[in-house]
């Protein structure tokens, strides 16, 4: 094969590819660490179709200890095709070259396929300096080698395949750091996603290798979602012992749906419900959750009718909230066409399916209640308990709602609003205390800038219910001023600001008071944080002068640096903002507020069930996983103020 | 399949770093755990003091406040205490 061949095709390979190169985020959704450790799923999730047409049973990933950093993935599934397919290619090099290519392989030998990344892997190598694929498969192994995209040359047959070796796939990349703001893997993201993936589907073992520490993780959850059911009630406690479960499949016009349904009751105030298709997170729901939900509330409440339970509701049958309180389910289909909608293609829209579930919900969840009547009636127990407190509390609210007609509508007296009535450029700054908030009053730039100075700590939610909740002065005034509602009324439509900042002071207080505010918006604004509304500011920690001239510095490193650098070791002053309130007005705007010089850190919802989980550790009732969380993480603290 | 890839907001500029929820909790409440363990909530192994116990202490010795010393509302010991040592950040400033 001579070199000029490999030129023509080079360029063509590059066409294809340079549009990723181009616009990576419309393929990986950013360039971030969070679209870097896209490019790990998507190689996993190869992988993992694999498991799930029934050919691989073990996944090893493999965070690589080299000054280039690199991740492999190997699996023990058929080995990617290296017959020729078109114009004396591969299979191999079309699929890691163009486009969507897996699937034009693909439709028959794989049933159901990880749907929402399914650019295919050749984005990967779009985006990897390099990429080394390895394949055993066809009695032999084969290598082939692509730079920034291209071929380096034929595949190649290395050996032939020993007797007792087992066919699969190494893929190995480099991601460019041309590309990626960062290339340094997090061992603990990918471990939330790889723990995830074996929960959703059981059997199959996914190991996590960190070479940098040495550290390992094994995933294997032979119970699937049941077990993944009972990890995310680790730190709750549940009502039943035995974790309800079912499954079943319907045929669909292009094969099977298959639906898996694992959930318990705890003695929580809040519910989680996790729905996934094809093993993709879909935290904006969709019709499976829907069918869930229509179909829980209908089994439950002819249960409960004709077994006498709900006398003490004088009748009145339960509402579908009253029932999902406490409640974590795990709903997993699995779908040969999934179609995703919503804001961030997490919606599952297939309308067949909402009947698909509903049905076998209705099904299988009445039988298993006539089988265990005890979990039956404990877990009815909590919804009746649920909608006792549901009709006290909405006499309750019924009374203050005519006490204050008046003052209800009328924005919070402490809020210092902005006058632009454009909510996509209107800001709101919450401010921990009333001297940060006479700052950021006089500093801000009042045509967009709306300042909510909220004092100190903030009741902690995890710990109430709603209607206790909105006692809560501070947290009425927060939900008044956004103006948007709250809990299951909440619109997203009528929100006031569509970038809400939390601004607290650069102390550790400060880092307390924004987990408060994180947790109410986390679990009662929850739109909020899906559409990317949630901010946190990022004040300077030190200042230091020198000769007339003044530098900020976010962190102590950057301090230190320009100690050294800037003013050769000797500065005049080095200024520790203790508070924002310490700043004056004009240096909170210049180095917090003005979206010039400002840097925020935008909080971003992706893996709701990682989420669900950290917040019910660090801010549940239960002691005991939190005093492990902090045991375990102790040495995570990057500064610990004595 | 592209119509199924998350979008990123176009216009997102280079002064937005993207954090997941769960990281930022994680970080922000390891944080304020270590800080408060290691610097309010356990007493010192010599004396069995915490830090806010010995403020007082030491206020109350400034203030000429002991066994034989006349009559004072604990108020006022308090109000010194936070008046000069309080919140502990402030209580002994730190070079640099």
């Amino acid at each position: 094969m001579s070199h000029d061949e490999y030129g023509a095709r080079q360029i063509q390979v590059l066409e294809g590819l340079q549009a990723v190169r181009k616009r990576p985020a419309m393929y990986i959704g950013s360039t971030d660490a969070r679209g870097l450790h896209h490019l790990v799923y998507e190689v996993v999730d190869n992988a993992i179709d694999e498991a799930l047409a029934g050919h691989c049973d073990s996944i090893e990933v493999t965070i690589h200890d080299d000054e280039d950093p690199s991740v492999s993935v190997t699996d023990d599934g058929r080995g990617i095709p290296v017959d020729e397919h078109e114009d004396g290619k591969s299979a191999l090099e079309v699929i890691m070259t163009v486009l969507h290519a897996g699937g034009k392989f693909d439709k028959e030998s794989y049933q159901v396929s990880g749907g929402l990344h399914g650019v295919g892997v050749s984005v990967v190598n779009a985006l990897s300096k390099w990429v080394e694929v390895t394949v055993k498969r066809d009695g032999a192994v084969w290598k082939q080698r692509f730079d920034h995209g291209a071929p380096e040359g034929e595949i190649e047959r290395v050996r032939d395949l020993g007797a007792d070796e087992e066919t699969g796939t190494e893929l190995q990349f480099w991601p460019d750091d041309a590309i990626f703001s960062t290339t340094a893997f997090e061992a603990s993201t990918l471990a939330n996603r790889l723990r995830e993936l074996a929960f959703l589907n059981s059997g199959v073992e996914i190991e996590l290798k960190d070479g940098r520490d040495g550290s390992q993780e094994r995933f294997r959850y032979d119970g699937g979602i049941r077990e993944f059911v009972v990890y995310l009630n680790e730190s709750k406690s549940a009502l039943h012992e035995e974790v309800i479960y079912f499954e079943d499949t319907a045929a669909v016009d292009d094969g099977e749906v298959a639906v898996e349904v694992a959930m318990q009751t705890t003695d929580e105030l809040r519910g989680s419900i996790h729905a996934f298709a094809n093993n993709i997170n879909t935290h904006e729901g969709g019709t499976h959750l829907t069918g869930f939900k229509t179909a829980l509330t209908r089994v439950v409440n002819d249960y409960a009718s004709e077994n006498g339970l709900l006398k003490p509701l004088d009748g009145e049958n339960l509402k579908g909230s009253d029932i999902r309180e406490g409640l974590t389910a795990v709903i997993s289909i699995k779908h040969p066409d999934p179609q995703f909608e919503g804001q961030t293609k997490t919606k599952l829209g297939n309308g067949e399916v909402r009947g698909i579930v509903e049905s076998a919900v209705h099904e299988h969840l009445d039988t298993y209640f006539e089988e265990h009547p005890d979990t039956a009636k404990a877990a009815i127990g909590k919804a009746v308990e649920a909608a006792k407190a549901r009709r006290a509390a909405k006499k309750a609210e019924e009374l203050t709602r005519r006490k204050s007609a008046l003052e209800s509508t009328a924005l919070p007296g402490k809020l210092a609003d902005c006058q632009t009535r454009d909510p996509e450029e209107a800001e709101l700054f919450i401010v921990e205390g009333d001297s940060a908030g006479g700052s950021a009053k006089q500093g801000r730039d009042r045509e967009f800038q709306a300042i909510l100075p909220l004092f100190g700590k903030v009741l902690n939610v995890e710990k109430h219910r709603l209607d206790r909740i909105l006692e809560n002065e501070k947290i009425r005034n927060l939900i008044t001023a956004i103006g948007a509602g709250v809990g299951e009324e909440f619109d997203i439509e009528d929100v006031r600001y569509q970038k809400i900042v939390i601004m607290t002071d650069a102390d550790v207080d400060g880092a307390h008071i924004r987990t408060l505010y994180l947790t109410l918006l986390y679990r009662y604004l929850t739109p909020l944080i899906e559409a990317g509304y949630v901010y946190a500011a990022q004040p300077p920690l030190y200042r230091v002068r020198n000769g007339g001239e003044t530098y900020d510095a976010m962190t102590e490193a950057e301090r230190d640096r320009i100690v050294e650098e800037v003013c050769g070791g000797t500065p005049d002053q080095v200024q520790r903002f203790k508070g924002l309130g310490e700043m004056n007005p004009d240096q909170l705007w210049e180095t917090t507020m003005n979206p010039e010089n400002r840097i925020l850190k935008q909080i971003t919802l992706e893996d709701a069930a990682a989420a669900d989980k950290m917040f019910s550790v660090l801010m549940g009732d239960s002691v005991e996983p939190r005093r492990e969380f902090i045991k375990s993480h102790a040495t995570d603290a990057e500064w610990v103020d004595i | 399949m592209s119509s199924d890839i998350p979008q990123s907001s176009p216009d997102a500029a280079a002064d937005i770093d993207a954090v997941r929820i769960e990281d930022e909790m994680e970080q922000s409440y390891i944080d304020y755990a270590m800080s408060v363990i290691a610097g309010r909530a356990l007493p010192d192994v010599r004396d069995g003091l915490k830090p806010v116990h010995r403020r007082i202490l030491y206020a109350m010795h400034e203030e000429g406040v002991t066994s034989g010393s006349g009559h004072r509302k604990s108020s006022s010991v308090v109000g010194d205490t936070m008046g000069d040592y309080h919140p502990p950040r402030c209580a002994t400033p730190k070079p640099g």
